[in-house]
């Protein structure tokens, strides 16, 4: 019996064409949204890739300093991340890096723009970034000044073509690098690890730059388990209080958190001052676009399934005049929803393949490779199938529990 | 409330038997927008196992509405409705379902076949609430559309038929399951007078092979005089 009551839902689905398009459609378009924005979320903040320890880091960066007349909104200098953020309790390594600029070379006749970043060594045994050639510049490096670089792969096919590139001359500006080591490219929604050149943090750092209290700089932490992350950060925030200024005159106060990656994400999607925790915000404010987000394809699949019901009342009529109960009639509601699901939840899967697919060659988001969590497609899939049950149980429900011929004629008693 | 007199000399209608379908003082009453139709209005009536009766009557009489309520397809505002000695009206959904898959065929008047589905599928309906039936479906579909004349349009949509022929479809569907009880309204309404003879001889035919008993609307008086019985209403009134 079940075989042929699927039969029959798939023989009317295929009948009802404009129907079983309009369904499909707000389904479709429910689950890809969900796939895509899970998918850019995933690529962009779950630990993977050269940030698999992201989960047991904690990350310094913005900060604000402020006197009487003025503020400097920013990045951490070397002089504070050196002086005041080393040794902190519950850590077992820490790496100091600066923000990407951008310098321009030339390739043969082609000027090309890479983005840049410099690191000291640590920076390489806290990010575990995958290497084609070489390795990565050492502490003797960084101590010595060497003029050394890890270039990704993209730099290596722009510049030097197909051929290998360790041991070659990388040209900035008017310095000459030697290449040491080549790593796979990184997307560059990855903040903490997206580079085309890798040096060492000496290179940048002079006398001066070395005192200074902001710069350009970012320091990741890796914690041992031992403290929980709020005792960290609290140690942290003390030692911000007994900072010395250079010129109280001009600035006497500093300011900023240790954060973990989402309060970094909360910080740059909902504002707010360094030392507040946005996360919480975030959180509410992801949660509800998503339910709102959510709910339109929901209320339009209510709808739809509310007219249908209307529309198919004869049906039901006829159905139960011959003998089906109300039980049989929600069987073949549910399964014609089920199998609406999954076909759509097998058109989602596709499409949103083919999206990130062409977002990946589009080149839109350089380095960008996406992958669909299996888990969040069936969620998905579950969600769709609550709402569109929930959406089309209750009205036939209803009308299959009334006298056969209520039903023909519609409903109304 | 009377034992209704059931007719002499019809080898049809063995008139000893205890009544197979009973009507006890059923009335029906249509609400619609502060209105009240009183559309059957205390009817009494007994049914022996393989009687065959025509109710006639003038339109709005209440006949439709008589063959619904003994269909077990609407509820009746007062009385009761027996079927075999059991009364209807405390069935639950699936008991009520059961009886009306496994016992009575019923003819629409304006046919009711679902537009979705083909002449085949239409037919097949009843069997698909029949636990068992497994690979048999067709083949008695089939046989049904044949017992009709109308094997050839088996794959059509129903608005691809003509009247006539929707109404065939719809015979075939009501007797595809051998019902004990057969409820037909005015299933000649459509057709002329050759084919309307045609159907008339597969119900006597059910009636004389198969024992079913059959209730049939209908307005030809000529028709009406070949069932055993002849119930006329007027006014939602029982009048013979
Ligand atoms: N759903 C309804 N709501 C309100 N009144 C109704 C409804 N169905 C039937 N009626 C009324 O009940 C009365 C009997 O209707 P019914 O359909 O039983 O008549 P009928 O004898 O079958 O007529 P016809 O020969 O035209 O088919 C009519 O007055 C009709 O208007
Ligand atoms: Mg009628």
């Amino acid at each position: 019996m079940l075989k042929s009551t699927l039969i029959l839902s798939l023989k009317i689905l295929g009948r009802r064409k404009f129907f079983t398009f309009v369904s499909l459609f707000g389904i479709c378009f429910t689950l890809v949204a969900l796939m895509l924005v899970a998918a850019i979320i995933d690529h962009s903040f779950a630990a993977r890739g050269p940030e698999s320890d992201l989960d047991r880091m904690l990350l310094a960066g913005r900060m604000v300093m402020s006197g009487p007349r003025s503020t400097w909104n920013g990045y951490a200098g070397w002089g504070f991340l050196d002086r005041y953020a080393r040794d902190l309790p519950g850590v077992d390594a820490m790496t100091v890096f600066s923000v990407t600029g951008r310098i321009s070379t030339f390739a043969g006749a082609n000027k090309v723009t890479l983005s840049v970043r410099h690191a000291d060594a640590e920076y390489w045994r806290l990010f575990h970034f995958r290497f084609l050639e070489g390795a990565p510049f050492t502490e003797a490096d960084v101590d010595e000044v060497r003029r050394v670089a890890v270039i990704n792969e993209a730099t290596r096919r722009r510049v030097f073509g197909e051929a290998e590139a360790v041991g070659r001359t990388l040209e900035l500006g008017s310095e000459r690098y030697r290449v040491v080591g080549v790593v796979e490219d990184v997307s560059v929604l990855r903040l903490l690890t997206t580079g085309d050149v890798y040096l060492p943090l000496s290179l940048r750092l002079t006398p001066q730059s070395r005192a200074r209290l902001m710069g350009s700089y970012m320091a990741a932490f890796r914690l041992d388990g031992s403290l929980p992350p709020g005792e960290i950060q609290a140690e942290f925030a003390s030692r911000l209080e007994h900072v010395e200024f250079e010129d109280p005159e001009r600035y006497d106060s500093l300011r900023g958190r240790l954060m973990t990656r989402l309060d970094v994400i909360a910080l740059g999607i909902v504002g707010g001052d360094v030392d507040e925790n946005r996360t919480p915000l975030l959180g509410v404010i992801l949660a509800a676009g998503t339910l709102l987000f959510m709910a339109l394809p929901a209320l339009n699949l209510t709808n739809v399934n509310m007219s249908r019901i209307f529309e198919r009342s004869s049906e039901i009529g006829v159905r139960k005049a011959f003998g089906a109960s109300a039980r049989h009639l929600a069987g073949q509601f549910l399964l014609e929803n089920a199998v609406l699901c999954v076909l759509g939840g097998l058109l989602s899967y596709g499409i949103t393949l083919l999206v990130l697919d062409a977002v990946e060659r589009s080149g839109l988001i350089p380095h960008a490779s996406f992958s669909v969590e299996p888990a969040v497609f069936l969620w998905g899939l579950l969600a769709a199938l609550v709402f569109s049950v929930m959406s089309g149980l209750g009205p036939a429900w209803r009308m299959s529990r009334l006298p056969p011929v209520v039903a023909l004629r519609g409903g109304d008693r | 409330m009377s034992t209704q007199t059931l007719p002499q000399g019809d080898p049809t209608a063995p008139a000893t038997d205890a009544p197979f379908l009973r009507l006890s003082g059923v009335s029906k009453v249509y609400r619609t927008e502060g209105m009240e139709t009183l559309a059957l209005s205390d009817i009494d009536l007994a049914v022996a196992p393989g009687e065959f009766i025509a109710v006639m009557g003038p339109s709005g009489s209440g006949k439709s509405t008589l063959l619904h309520i003994m269909g077990l397809l609407d509820d009746c505002t007062h009385g009761r409705v027996e079927l075999d000695g059991r009364t209807m009206d405390t069935l639950g959904d699936r008991a009520l379902a059961r009886i009306r898959n496994e016992e009575i065929g019923f003819v629409f008047q304006t046919f009711h076949l679902v537009s979705d589905l083909k002449v085949l599928d239409n037919v097949e309906i009843p069997l698909l609430y029949r636990p068992g039936l497994r690979g048999r479906r067709r083949a008695w579909a089939r046989q049904a559309l044949e017992r009709v004349g109308l094997q050839a349009r088996m794959g059509h949509f129903p608005a691809q038929l003509s009247g006539g022929q929707q109404q065939r479809v719809a015979i075939a569907r009501a007797i595809v399951g051998s019902p004990r009880l057969l409820l037909a309204d005015e299933p000649t309404g459509n057709l002329d007078s050759t084919m309307g003879d045609e159907i008339m001889a597969i119900l006597e035919g059910l009636n004389r092979e198969q024992g079913t008993t059959i209730i049939m609307v209908t307005h030809d008086e000529k028709l009406a005089r070949r069932a055993g019985r002849i119930v006329r209403l007027f006014d939602g009134r029982q009048v013979q």
